[in-house]
């Protein structure tokens, strides 16, 4: 008789801006409960927050999973989603809680594999070099992101708080990114692209079934793009531009680029006839560095892990912050697959384009009729008033207009239910 | 506006300030520029040249009547106070602050003094500037309504540099390539040219702006490209440069003529000069200018999806204007005298290469206010190169120019859009019986309500669109001279016609003589409102009567239906007007990457 789960509890913490998720299989007999976490950060805390939230986030996860830890996922390395799994030196940190569980299985996407290039090795002309120079690309992306939280600082306030926002969300966590290498190490380490089968899956969730619909790499991204093939050599030019914006003297702030010649920083003191147009550069180079985060961070989101679990007839998908990029390959070849899907995790904490409405419109389980049995679920994990995005230009995170749309036609959870009384977790059940 | 600066380089040096300075003001004055740029190296120093401008009192900045230099670095949040104005001199003594008398170490000199840096902005942009007057023989205003263009020789440490309209200026950007040494934008002449090029055409032809054909998007691109490349190559001191390599020797006095084939040229002069484009901006924007100059002729090209994306587009244009360069400076040179040994004086070959490239962008620009005010196509270009050089040169048997520009742009498969009278490229003159009775010659030549009145009466005649809304955009009188002494006479006037419509009623608008409809392109709501565009060029003679009106009707339901499908496709119902920062949007991709990976969602959340 094969084993299978009876019921999921899916527990949603209140992190603020970020996602945590741990998914607990209920098994009879033996097999006992089986635990998943997703993700572990955040870069702005809920409202009414209690002092030492990540803390006691970190403790309630271990109170739950007891020893053991089945499968760690961290969809991608912005700060969002893993620097709760940082650790510090004497062992007290929210990683170090974590780690002590001992994950049997940490998924990553196949990016975030420790042999990253350190360099250029060759023109790229093959797929696999395109893979080498994205790595390298996504690497230089995060000393650009460090680089630009200094820059904004004598900006426009607005621009400036939004900018170092994202920009902050990626920058590097080191911590937490060689925890979760060790804590791989230890046991086993899946980098997961497209189609990636993972066999420790069968033995540490029987009778549940996984499949993992991204991040591709850029063959399979190219054999979605049948008109216009992807040319490897591209791949290069992307990791040259960003290696340009690496580079130590264009990421200094202060530089002074003719110290023998008179200049001036105050505004008030430069000449009349200057200050409009000053005014004007500054505004100039705060779209730029937005422009700049957004593309980076545009680019992070597209490296998710995309995750299906199949369990007793239910399907519950978890893409992180995958955007339209990255869903475009399982969109068109999973199609059948993610019709029927019965609980959707809201990609990227309610932005828009991290729901893809070519997705939206494939989820056949939307219903405006509250109340009906098998209406889709969706979870969102996320924080009222934010400081990614603004209503004025219709970039807020969340967005007002998808909440609506999931409200309306779906039963729609989130982690803002937690914000009035400070609570730390959301509760849902599921009979599988 | 009294006097034409000439467009050759005086060949005196720097004059000493005479003992009793004279009274008058002179009409123009010299400024020192690198020639290309700092990676133009002869003989361990910086090939600088001495480009002549129109004179005026200067300010501090430079900021004169048409430019304000502000030399703010928003990335490092500093201001460099410019030098004084008195470093220029008098507008009865001109004075070049950086004229060479340089000292030992010149280079570093130059590239450490911001001033040096202002310097050869401004004056880039106002040579650029004069010979736009001087082509149009009239001023050349701004699209915005200010008067001088802002110009940020240090904007910010981006690889990047670029037009802003909303901001009323050009941004320089500067970095450093990773390789230790530091870039500046500002620095080179051609990215200069470029830019201003820009702000000119835009000034012209605001509509150009407006999304419409990929032949459109590629316009402002391959025409600022082709107008930087042709700027350069009539600095005396580049083409010299460029033969010394096809001698192989910088002292060498004969050029062997077997070399100056075309392809002899195209791969020592000009793929020599591509070399240093843009070498700084790591291969990107430099890799278009060079890839336009290797580009081998190819009717093909036109057809490949490749070639339909902006960037790539423009380089046609570009290639078909150095095709028509390089054919033009070779006959030329099949002309002169021999020397005793059979061979060419280098000297004159440079010459001559200077003087065509400054006679081809004269041609270039002078052919602008023979274009549609919206959406252009290359192949009304070349009708508008071919009809306004007829208009001045009745008789090029000299340079015979305009066979060598249509020769060019057909070996890419460019046509002219027409050809009147048996005369290749020529626009077709009006229709005849034109009503003028209610207008006055002198006031149509200032006045746009007037030229209103005139096309107003002759609605009919020219067949506008009576529904539209009717605008005139501007009208100015121009005395067209030539470097040869011809002069002519001209009033030119634009108008734009807007038709707005909703979706729903467009396949239901009737077209005179043809049951042909606009289509409707798929994807859009009944209730959308959609804009159909459509304007004309006027161009009056001497006496007031209309020569041409080159126009792209609003009643056009193949180029409408083409026009309203390319916008479909590429998401502009979508997504809406794109960001008035548009060039800037525009080189960000073109230095960044342009990856396919990075696709658009078919229908996304509006």
């Amino acid at each position: 008789m094969a084993v299978k789960p009876e019921r999921l509890t899916l527990r949603c913490y209140g992190v603020g801006f970020g996602d945590c998720f741990l998914l607990t299989f209920h098994y009879t007999g033996s097999t006992g409960d089986r635990h998943v976490l997703i993700d572990f950060g955040s870069t702005q805390r809920p409202p009414n927050a209690k002092a030492g939230l990540m803390k006691m986030i970190a403790k309630d996860i271990a109170s739950v999973v007891g020893t053991q830890l089945h499968v760690l996922v961290a969809t991608h390395r912005h700060a969002d989603h893993i620097n709760g799994f940082a650790t510090n030196p004497s062992g007290t940190g929210t990683g170090d809680i974590i780690a002590k569980l001992n994950p049997a299985l940490v998924v990553q996407p196949w990016t975030e594999k420790p042999d990253a290039p350190a360099d250029f090795i060759g023109t790229g002309r093959s797929m696999k070099g395109a893979d080498a120079a994205l790595r390298l690309t996504l690497t230089r992306m995060t000393a650009v992101a460090a680089a630009v939280a200094r820059q904004a600082r004598h900006l426009p306030a607005a621009a400036r708080s939004e900018i170092q926002f994202i920009a902050e969300d990626g920058v590097a966590n080191l911590s937490a990114v060689k925890n979760l290498a060790r804590m791989g190490q230890k046991t086993k380490a899946a980098y997961v692209r497209y189609g990636s089968k993972i066999s420790a899956f069968k033995t540490l969730l029987p009778g549940v079934k996984v499949s993992v619909l991204g991040p591709p790499t850029i063959r399979q991204k190219s054999d979605v793009l049948d008109q216009n093939p992807v040319n490897p050599t591209e791949y290069w030019h992307f990791a040259n531009f960003w290696a340009l914006r690496a580079a130590p003297n264009n990421l200094a702030p202060n530089i002074d680029l003719f110290p023998r010649a008179r200049s001036l920083r105050a505004l008030d003191q430069m000449p009349a006839e200057a200050r409009w147009f000053v005014r004007r550069l500054r505004a100039v180079r705060a779209d730029q560095l937005l422009g700049l985060v957004r593309s980076m961070d545009g680019a992070l989101n597209n490296t998710s892990v995309i995750l299906l679990f199949e369990a007793g007839g239910k399907k519950l998908v978890f893409p992180g912050d995958a955007q339209w990029e990255n869903w475009e390959l399982a969109l068109k070849k999973n199609a059948a697959l993610l019709k029927n899907v019965d609980v959707y995790k809201v990609g990227h904490h309610g932005s828009l384009n991290a729901t893809p409405k070519t997705l939206w419109n494939a989820f056949s389980k939307r219903s405006e009729q509250v109340g009906t049995s098998g209406r889709l679920v969706t979870v969102m994990s996320t924080r009222t008033d934010s400081m990614h995005g603004h209503p004025e230009n219709k970039s807020e995170v969340p967005r007002q207009t998808l909440v609506d749309e999931l409200k309306r036609k779906s039963l729609h959870r989130s982690t803002q239910e937690l914000e009035p009384d400070g609570d730390l977790v959301l509760e849902l059940q599921f009979d599988l | 506006m009294t006097r034409h600066p000439s467009p050759r380089r005086p060949k005196v040096s720097q004059p000493a300030l005479a003992p009793t300075a004279s009274p008058i003001p002179k009409p123009t004055r010299t400024l020192t520029i690198l020639a290309q740029d700092p990676t133009l190296v002869v003989d361990n120093r910086m090939l600088t040249a001495a480009v002549t401008i129109p004179n005026e009192q200067l300010s501090a900045g430079p900021r004169g009547y048409r430019v304000q230099v502000v030399d703010y670095d928003a990335s490092s949040n500093r201001w460099f106070a410019p030098p004084d104005a008195s470093s220029f001199g008098t507008i009865e003594e001109p004075r070049d602050p950086y004229a060479q008398t340089a000292p030992r170490r010149q280079n570093d000199w130059l590239l450490d003094d911001p001033g040096f840096h202002a310097q050869n902005v401004y004056a880039i942009t106002m040579r650029t500037l004069a010979h736009f007057e001087r082509a149009l023989g009239r001023r050349v205003s701004w699209s915005f309504g200010g008067h001088q263009i802002k110009v940020a020789p240090h904007a910010f440490a981006e690889a990047n540099a670029f037009y802003s309209p909303p901001d009323e200026a050009m941004l320089f950007g500067y970095f450093d390539d990773g390789k230790g040494r530091r870039i500046f934008n500002c620095l080179s002449h051609d990215i200069v040219a470029h830019e201003t090029t820009h702000a000119l055409l835009d000034g012209l032809r605001p509509r150009y702006m407006e999304p419409s054909s990929p032949d459109q998007a590629a316009f402002h691109e391959g025409f600022s490209d082709v107008v930087a490349l042709l700027s350069v190559f009539s600095v005396h001191e580049v083409v010299e440069y460029a033969v010394s390599r096809v001698t192989g020797r910088r002292a060498a006095r004969t050029v062997d003529v077997a070399r100056l084939t075309i392809s002899g040229l195209r791969d020592s002069v000009l793929l020599g000069l591509g070399e240093q484009f843009g070498e700084g901006l790591s291969g990107v924007r430099g890799a278009a200018l060079r890839r336009s100059v290797k580009l081998k002729p190819s009717r093909l090209l036109r057809h490949r999806r490749e070639y339909f994306e902006e960037h790539t587009r423009g380089e046609l244009l570009v290639a078909a204007m150095l095709q028509a360069f390089l054919s033009a400076y070779q006959n030329r040179l099949k002309t002169l005298g021999l020397t005793a040994d059979g061979r060419l004086p280098a000297e004159r070959v440079a010459e001559e290469g200077a003087d065509i490239a400054d006679r081809l962008l004269t041609m270039a620009i002078r052919a602008l206010d023979y274009t549609p005010p919206t959406d252009i196509t290359f192949d009304d270009f070349i009708s508008a190169l071919l009809t306004s050089d007829l208009e001045i040169h009745p008789d090029d048997a000299r340079y015979r120019l305009r066979a060598h520009v249509a020769r060019g742009f057909e070996a890419f498969g460019f046509l002219p859009a027409s050809s009147f009278g048996g005369e290749l490229g020529r626009w077709e003159p009006p229709p005849d019986g034109l009503n003028y009775s209610f207008v006055h010659r002198e006031t149509l030549q200032r006045d746009r309500d007037e030229i209103f009145r005139f096309i107003w009466d002759n609605r009919a005649a020219l067949k506008l669109c009576d529904e539209a809304y009717t605008e005139v955009g501007s009208v100015r009188p121009c005395l067209r001279v030539d470097l040869d002494g011809f002069t002519l006479r001209e009033t030119v006037a634009d108008y734009v016609q807007i038709l707005t419509l909703r979706a729903d009623e467009i396949e239901a608008l009737p077209i005179p003589n043809t049951t042909k409809r606009i289509r409707r392109p798929p994807g859009l709501d009944d209730w959308q409102m959609v804009r159909i565009l459509g304007g004309g060029a006027l161009v009056f003679d001497e006496f007031g009567h209309l020569k041409y009106h080159v126009r792209n009707a609003v009643l056009n339901p193949d180029r409408q239906s083409a026009r309203l499908a390319h916008l479909a496709e590429s998401g502009f119902f979508d997504r809406g007007q794109p960001a008035a920062r548009g060039f800037s949007a525009l080189h960000m991709r073109g230095s960044g990457p342009s990856l396919r990976a990075f696709t658009r969602e078919k229908r996304p959340w509006r």
